[in-house]
């Protein structure tokens, strides 16, 4: 099966006058239709660099990132893809409705689809009392989901969610899970990045572990974990060793 | 385009609501009737001092608005961070740049629109009427307007939101001066140096060009057709590479 | 470390940008005359007042420069002469020079040439009769920027009074003058001249000649012998006739050979007799 995500001996560095940070040092992973990817490692280890590259929001020194066939940049590939940022904040002067309708415009999704698309979307993040509230007035919490719902309001194929469990609450937690396993169901690929192994544990098929700039697993997740039976979180003391390990 | 004029709508949607268009306004309507009703020695029908007063006025506050409005839509939005979920949809950083522009343009042209309207009534009050020679100067503004707008747009690719609004006023008061401050001293400098000023004549553009307050104020007749249009065109070839530079350096960047 | 870089480049930007600007108002005061703005000296009272206050005179006395240019380019209908002033032509003072030379080198720089040539006044036209009321606001905007700006009062008084038949309205403007300079001759000689020729009061005309005679400025022989040459008609107008005549003897005094001078002297002395 081609996967849908291909990313190939990626490299990408920052450069500060004449300080130059490598970011990723040939990162290689794949993700295929309808599998939820997990992206794990610690912080500054290349998750949000791998994700940017993605969606073309900066350019990698070598190797290259292809979704759906293209290269990741491509503008093609972001009619089909939604994003939902670490921390993003929306036009504080909008309202969910005004800022959907905006997002939606520059899908080019016509007018009655995107008003019946947006009411769909509000409703799956709960948001629909608070369809005209400016975004300013929504907590944290709602922020989150309102990021969400920008994120599926052109229905995409694939979904690139960059810690989405970021400022929810535990209800919050298991609304966002059953949205992404709901969104699984329907075929959608969904490439994620978090420091909740928990989380991950629970929903994800795949998992890739990323350790300054070098990926050092990539494997489904029942062959990480294996079949241990335990009360405890057996990611996270897999990922501790091997971070760690690699360390040392 | 059309992902371009979304972009415009937000930025004007933006700047309604911000408070510094209202001040600006109530400012410059408020100095414009004090020059209207300013009297000089018992004498009527003034008319000449109150146009270049007003004109002056109106000039200077329209661009303040167009480079405060310019200036912070890239360093804001970085800052603020709405822009990564922006830029994850279908829209090319060109049509983003050109969004942006396209929205700094009408919200200023916008504003000097209903200053010139007022400015109009006052004259209207004075006994004086609307000449040819004034709609042209006012054409020639829109597009100066927008030219400026350019300018600041593609520094804000380069410059942080302060250091851009400092480098445009100040481009825009000397901007006006270039070629005559060049060609007094052309003649003292050798060959080498007048070849340097040369090109910094022909690379910069002159914002005298689009000022032809001094035309309306004493009353000349209007110019001819070819000279507006050698100066529309002077001023969509400026915007295009101003707007190309803006786009260049934003699509290398790294959000 | 990004929002580090944006700053250090910020500063250097904006510090560029204040030496550029202090470099343009520089460069402004070197073809304008400074003045002493007496209001804001004040200032030099305190610490660093004298630089504070040297700054802000250049800055209020540069406009004020500018703004009597404008009086220039209004009497012209928006036509200026580069570095030359017709007002005080008009008004006798100053003499004609040269015009801007146009540099032209090649097909683009003609072309350029004729697109200012057209955006700008071209040519030369004045303003005629109650026209010349617009010229007025710009002498009053040169005097309450910079108060100690003699001629703008001195010129001004004369095209109120002469061009514009509002002599009551000249002198109070010169009035305003003397106060803020008392010790201008060619303000008080103007005031004179608009008693003398508008309102034939002369014994008041009498006053301001006198006045200006005693000022303390420097005076050079044609201005002090067209100030007595007033004085004289004015004490003859009063009939002061000897006291009229010893004003020609002053005259005669600075230029022994003026014939004018020696023919009124005998003519009144022969009416005397």
């Amino acid at each position: 099966m081609k996967p849908v995500i291909e990313i190939k001996n990626l490299h990408a560095e920052y450069r500060t006058g004449k300080e130059r940070t490598v970011a990723l040092k040939g990162i290689t992973l794949s993700a295929y239709k309808g599998e939820i990817f997990g992206f794990i490692g610690p912080n500054g280890a290349g998750k949000t660099t791998t994700i940017n590259i993605l969606l073309g929001f900066m350019h990698p020194t070598n190797g290259n990132a292809v979704i759906f066939g293209e290269k990741s940049s491509s503008l093609k590939n972001r009619f089909r893809i939604g994003y939902l940022p670490e921390i993003a904040y929306y036009y504080p002067y909008l309202t969910p409705f005004k800022i959907l309708t905006m997002y939606g415009k520059l899908f080019r999704i016509d007018k009655t689809t995107l008003n019946n698309r947006i009411d769909s979307v509000l409703a799956n993040a709960g948001l629909t009392e608070e369809k005209n509230t400016p975004i300013r007035n929504l907590s944290k919490g709602m922020s989150q989901r309102l990021g969400l719902a920008q994120a599926i309001i052109n229905d995409p194929e694939v979904l690139i969610l960059d810690e989405p469990n970021s400022g929810l609450d535990p209800i919050g937690k298991r609304e966002m899970r059953d949205i992404i396993l709901e969104l699984k169901n329907k075929g959608k690929t969904i490439f994620f990045s978090s420091h909740e192994l928990s989380e991950v544990e629970l929903i994800c098929d795949r998992v890739g572990i990323i350790d300054r700039g070098q990926i050092l697993k990539t494997e489904k997740l029942d062959q990480i974990v294996g079949k241990i039976d335990t009360k405890q979180t057996v990611l996270e003391d897999i990922f501790i060793r091997m971070i760690k390990d690699k360390r040392a | 385009m059309r992902a371009a004029w979304i972009i415009a709508k937000n930025v004007i949607e933006e700047s309604i609501r911000k408070k510094e268009i209202y001040v600006l306004f109530i400012l410059s309507i408020a100095m414009m009737f004090i020059v209207a009703m300013a009297s000089f020695f018992s004498l009527t029908g003034l008319v000449k001092y109150f146009i270049e007063l007003s004109f002056l006025i109106i000039t200077y506050i329209t661009v303040i608005i167009a480079v405060v409005v310019g200036a912070r839509q890239l360093p804001v939005e970085l800052n603020s961070r709405t822009i990564y979920p922006l830029m994850a949809k279908p829209l090319k950083r060109s049509e983003f740049i050109m969004g942006k522009w396209l929205g700094t343009s009408i919200i200023s042209i916008f504003c000097f629109l209903v200053f010139e309207g007022i400015f109009i009534i006052f004259l209207f009050s004075k006994g004086s009427s609307v000449s040819g020679i004034l709609i042209q100067g006012i054409f020639l503004h829109i597009l100066q307007l927008m030219l400026i707008s350019s300018i600041v747009i593609c520094l804000s690719a380069f410059m942080t939101n302060a250091a851009n609004v400092t480098v445009s006023i100040l481009y825009f008061i000397l901007g006006h001066w270039i070629g005559q401050a060049i060609s007094d001293v052309l003649d003292k400098c050798g060959s080498f140096l007048a070849w340097i000023l040369k090109s910094i004549n022909y690379i910069l553009p002159h914002l005298d060009y689009f000022d032809l307050s001094k035309k309306i104020v004493h009353q000349w007749p209007p110019v001819p057709a070819w000279v507006i249009t050698t100066v529309m065109i002077y001023a969509f070839v400026y915007i295009s590479i101003f707007l190309l530079i803006g786009t260049l350096k934003f699509q290398r960047r790294q959000l | 470390m990004r929002k580090k870089e944006e700053r250090h480049r910020g500063t250097e930007y904006s510090l560029c940008a204040f030496a550029a600007l202090c470099l343009c108002a520089l460069l402004l005061q070197i073809p304008l005359q400074t003045y002493h703005y007496s209001a804001v000296s004040s200032v030099s009272v305190i610490p660093g007042g004298e630089i504070i206050s040297k700054v802000l005179g250049g800055v209020f006395t540069g406009s004020a420069d500018l703004l009597w240019l404008k009086v220039d380019e209004y009497l012209h209908k928006g036509v200026t002469e580069h570095g030359h002033c017709h007002i005080l032509e008009e008004a006798g003072i100053g003499v004609h020079t040269q015009h801007r030379h146009e540099l032209q080198y090649n097909r683009l720089d003609k072309f350029f040439t004729k697109l200012e040539y057209n955006l700008k006044p071209n040519i030369e036209g004045h303003l005629h009769s109650k026209r010349e009321n617009e010229l007025m606001p710009w002498f009053k905007f040169t005097t309450m920027f910079n108060p100690h700006h003699v001629r703008a009062y001195a010129v001004g008084g004369y095209w109120l009074a002469f061009r514009l038949e509002k002599p009551d309205e000249a002198i109070k403007f010169m009035k305003e003058g003397i106060k803020n300079n008392p010790d201008s001759y060619q303000i008080s000689e103007e005031i004179g001249i608009v008693y003398f020729s508008k309102l034939k009061d002369y014994k008041k005309a009498q006053y301001y000649f006198e006045k200006a005679l005693k000022s303390q400025a420097k005076m050079d022989e044609y201005d002090k012998a067209g100030i007595l040459r007033f004085l004289a008609f004015s004490h003859k107008f009063q009939g002061h006739t000897q006291k009229a005549i010893d004003c020609y003897k002053q005259v005669l005094r600075l230029f022994p050979e003026n014939k004018k001078a020696k023919n009124f002297i005998d003519k009144w002395e022969r009416g005397k007799e």
